[in-house]
């Protein structure tokens, strides 16, 4: 079930409609649990043990750690115990079969008789997610940052509460425990404010996202065949279609969790026009780079060391961060890109100064987080360098253009590029400006809101008929 | 509260307004296959004026070009277009005729439409499929439901159905990702090129099923070919008029008496038809006669549409191959030259006879005074019997019927049915001549009446 489906939008529909009709907040919270579980259960019912299972131990863990603080002990030996459990679970789950499968590789390469090792294991959907989110409880817990929550049902919602269940924000335990002691009244919420961040979500995840696809498909499974202009074309669409559908996911969840009365916290604020690699991460996917910063750039030693040491933590985040989207070796390259480039620029901000060509600054910073998407999307190395060569030397490995919106085939390439993305980005801009905040200033309330009817029925008109999983339910 | 309905009506009307409005601007509806004809037709629509209309069965059954020819030298030359599409089921059928009365066409005179049981609505399996979508609009939603309700599926496949027609109505009247479809339609519009990713049908819409790459329709035609007594047994069974009861299906006359309705005040006539099928169809015969009076013609029936219930012309139990659609399409075009000269609820007389004559084979059998005879080609009902003289004669001119074997014969016997189309039997012939040859010849009568000769066979002396 995701959330650009007919199914969906039925299923939200009755949760809400009950949410709402319910007389408690106790009785709510128990509503939007067994929501939550149900919509984690459709996707395969048989990994809700896993998710549970988490959340049990760390609910336990954290307790005892809580328990042990008070007595003045640390409870290092329960932390370990909720951090294995979890890296464990992941790890056997996400990376078995990619380690078993290079060891074997390596193995076999060396020339010894080496048979499959490989398990075959299916990733259950948003494991990466809820595993960071329940470990930063436990550690928060362990760091004297948090008190154990008690209630055993609460805990188990702010794991599986399910708009940002499969695929982020990456809730913090401090942002999030709390709302659920608060007193909540439909009165209190801004409609309008939920279902334009929702709509917005939706456009850029159903309507762009989805639609701008196509190209970067046809040119990402046999770049060969195209030339330099087509694959940079691919590449434009891939950026432009990862970051609708991942901030659209992010948007729907916000605005799926705001008509229910909870806040999540931001995802994306404008990443592509980071003026540097390092504002970029403070731009892109801000739940994930600020867990990264927190629980693994900081517990490594920061800055607090010199500079190799420094640049030494932030290569490693940053390979670790790319092992977190995948298991594989074109998210370390992908993680490596950007480790260098920060390093980079920590060394070009200790020489030069910070804030210099600005304008220079961006065009170099999308070009690199554009470079990296290539390693990112590619499905092996040889596609990746083979498009990664016309990225950096204008190099044409094949002679046909891409095919871009067939009903104009006789105007040029440039010209049916601008056609199909000149819309796209235009709505883009509109979606991401929060345009709904703006509308909602200078027009009367009930203007927006038939608006807002118009803008959902050309929304619809305008999403592929069959919905594209969200790209980060595989991580 | 009522200010939080205010809203929701002011959204409801915002997403209704512009829906309408896109699918006022929608002029070609459909994005499955039924484009290619469709499209087609909405740029040819003066060239012709006779249209098929019907499921699979029609589509690869009927061959305008094979029609035409046949109707022209019938002294009634037409210009038709197989309009027929493979998955079409008889609301869809409705949906197509409304579009096509829509483009008000001028030279139409005559549109076949072929007969199918409405419960056939949904496919199963088949969630989400194109044509379950594209069909489902506003005005057919409460025909649809009516159907369903109207059916004999189970409480519970009822509610399964309804829920999928109103999602799928839905996801139509909203034209759910259709927006780009309909730009690139506008934009060739525009060009005057007609609509976008239409590939012009060949042969005025009929596809032969035998150049099909689909392995469905291998698999049936392998399955067909390699169990040849099924469909014998299937045949005989239908000239028995032995109906499984589960084949009855609902029926909607008001709808069809509608379309002829509305072809009428265009100035088209209309011809329903049941068409030839090896396995029983889906509704039963007293259904049909319950609405003769809208012309039906009835090819269904095995004994009365002989010529082409013949099993080298089929691909499969419902479709015929491209021998048998060419002689359907000739075939049909005497039936309707006949039909349409009846009034109505009068039928053409029945065909009893394959277009071959009945063959029989003749032999002495060994050591005893015996003659063994076989008959194959034979109509699926009347009388089997065969007649030995001494002589042949020449018959009345003109009398495809006539005997002609000398009379007074010198024997006479009658055959058993051994299958749908063969008889045998075992001639004493101790009292016939020895030394002068014999001449056997096969007919077959109904009422009385004979329906069929064999050619005579002389048998040499033993």
């Amino acid at each position: 079930m995701i959330f650009s489906e007919p199914r969906f939008l039925l299923f939200f529909l009755l949760v809400f409609t009950a949410y709402w009709s319910l007389p408690t907040n106790m009785l709510r919270k128990h509503l939007l649990l067994g929501a939550s579980l149900y919509f984690y259960g459709s996707w395969d019912w048989k990994f809700l043990g896993l998710i549970v299972g988490c959340a049990t131990v760390d609910f336990v863990a954290s307790l005892k750690i809580q328990a042990a603080r008070e007595r003045g002990e640390k409870g290092k030996a329960w932390l370990f115990a909720s951090l294995t459990y979890d890296l464990g679970t992941l790890g056997f789950f996400k990376y078995y079969d990619f380690f078993a499968g290079s060891i074997g590789e390596g193995l076999r390469g060396l020339g010894l008789p080496v048979s499959d090792l490989t398990l075959g294991i299916v990733l259950p959907v948003g494991i990466s997610f809820f595993t960071f989110q329940a470990m930063s409880y436990t550690i928060d817990v362990y760091r004297g940052q948090l008190k154990a929550v008690r209630s055993y049902p609460d805990f188990l919602l702010f794991v599986t509460f399910f708009p940002q269940l499969v695929a982020g924000p990456i809730v913090r335990a401090s942002d999030f425990l709390f709302q659920l002691d608060e007193k909540r009244t439909f009165a209190k919420v801004d409609v309008h404010l939920a279902l334009g961040q929702f709509l917005s979500g939706f456009i850029k995840k159903a309507v762009i996202a989805d639609m701008i696809a196509g190209p970067a498909d046809l040119v990402f499974k046999d770049p060969s065949a195209y030339t330099a202009g087509s694959i940079w074309i691919a590449v434009f669409c891939y950026s432009i279609q990862i970051y609708c559908d991942f901030s659209g996911y992010s948007d729907m969840a916000i605005g799926t969790a705001r008509l229910l009365g909870y806040e999540l916290c931001p995802n994306f604020r404008f990443p592509y026009l980071a003026t540097s690699i390092t504002d970029f991460w403070r731009r892109w996917h801000l739940s994930l780079s600020t867990w990264l910063r927190d629980y693994l750039y900081i517990t490594l030693g920061g800055n607090r060391g010199g500079r190799w040491f420094t640049h030494r933590n932030l290569m490693l985040t940053m390979l670790l961060g790319g092992l977190w989207h995948g298991a594989g070796w074109n998210f370390v390259v992908w993680g490596a890109i950007h480790g260098v480039a920060l390093v980079v620029h920590k060394e070009w901000v200790r020489r030069v100064g910070e804030g210099k060509l600005p304008f220079v600054s961006r065009l170099l910073t999308l070009y690199t987080v554009l470079l990296a998407w290539i390693f990112f999307r590619a499905a092996d190395f040889t596609t990746s360098w083979t498009m990664a060569k016309a990225w950096l030397w204008w190099e044409s490995p094949g002679t046909t253009d891409v095919t871009l919106w067939s009903p104009v085939p006789e105007w040029g390439l440039l010209a049916r590029c601008g056609a199909l993305l000149t819309p796209l980005l235009l709505l883009h801009v509109l979606t991401s400006m929060n345009t709904h905040l703006r509308l909602r200033r200078v027009l009367p309330a009930w203007l927006v809101t038939l608006l807002f009817g118009v803008i959902s029925a050309l929304a619809l008109a305008f999403m592929p008929i069959e919905a594209r999983p969200f790209i980060y339910f595989q991580f | 509260m009522l200010r939080r309905l205010l809203h929701i009506t002011l959204f409801l009307i915002g997403l209704v307004c512009t829906s309408g409005w896109i699918l006022s601007i929608d002029s070609m509806p459909f994005w499955s296959w039924t484009r290619n004809k469709l499209g087609h037709l909405d740029k040819e629509i003066d060239r012709y004026d006779t249209l098929f209309l019907g499921s699979s069965r029609m589509h690869y059954a009927l061959m305008p070009d094979v029609f035409d020819r046949r109707m022209a030298e019938l002294g009634a030359p037409t210009r038709s277009y197989n309009l027929a599409l493979s998955g079409q089921r008889p609301h869809d059928v409705d949906e197509i005729l409304q579009w096509l009365l829509a483009r008000g066409p001028k030279q139409v005179k005559r549109v076949v439409i072929e007969l199918c049981c409405w419960e056939l609505d949904y496919r199963e399996g088949d969630w989400m499929a194109v044509q379950e979508v594209e069909m489902r609009t506003a005005r057919s939603f409460v025909p649809r439901f009516r159907t369903i309700l109207a059916g004999r599926a189970g409480w519970q496949e009822k509610v399964s159905l309804s829920f999928h027609h109103v999602v799928h109505t839905l996801v139509n009247v909203l034209r759910i990702g259709q927006g780009a479809r309909i730009v690139d339609d506008l934009l060739a519009r525009a060009r005057g090129d007609g609509y976008g990713m239409v590939y012009p049908p060949v042969a005025e819409g009929y596809y032969c099923i035998d150049e099909t790459p689909l392995e469905h329709w291998q698999r049936v035609h392998r399955e067909f070919v390699a169990a040849p007594t099924l469909p014998l047994e299937a045949i005989a069974g239908k000239v028995k008029n032995i109906a499984p009861d589960w084949l009855a299906g609902t029926f909607r006359s008001e709808i069809l008496r509608a379309e002829a309705a509305a072809l009428q005040a265009a100035g088209i006539e209309t011809v329903f038809v049941v068409l030839p099928e090896i396995t029983w169809g889906f509704f039963g015969r007293a259904q049909v006669a319950s609405i003769r009076d809208l012309r039906v013609m009835e090819l269904d029936h095995p004994q009365e549409q002989r010529p082409i219930f013949e099993l080298d012309l089929w691909w499969d139990p419902s479709h015929l191959c491209r021998k048998g659609a060419e002689r359907f399409s000739s075939y049909f075009a005497e039936r309707l030259r006949e039909f349409e000269s009846l009034p109505p609820g009068e039928l053409p007389k029945p065909r009893l006879v394959a277009d071959q004559p009945p063959t029989l084979a003749a032999q002495w059998a060994e050591g005893a005074p015996t003659l063994g005879l076989q008959a194959s080609g034979l109509p699926f009902v009347g009388k089997v019997e065969v007649q030995v003289g001494a002589q042949m004669v020449d018959g009345p001119a003109g009398d495809p019927m006539a005997l002609r074997i000398a009379q007074p014969s010198l024997a006479t016997m009658e055959l058993a049915r051994t299958g749908l189309a063969t008889a045998a039997g075992s001639l004493d012939a101790a009292a016939l001549p020895k030394q002068a040859p014999l001449f056997v010849q096969l007919s077959v009568s109904v009422d009385g009446k004979v329906v069929a000769v064999s050619d005579p066979v002389r048998v040499e002396p033993r």
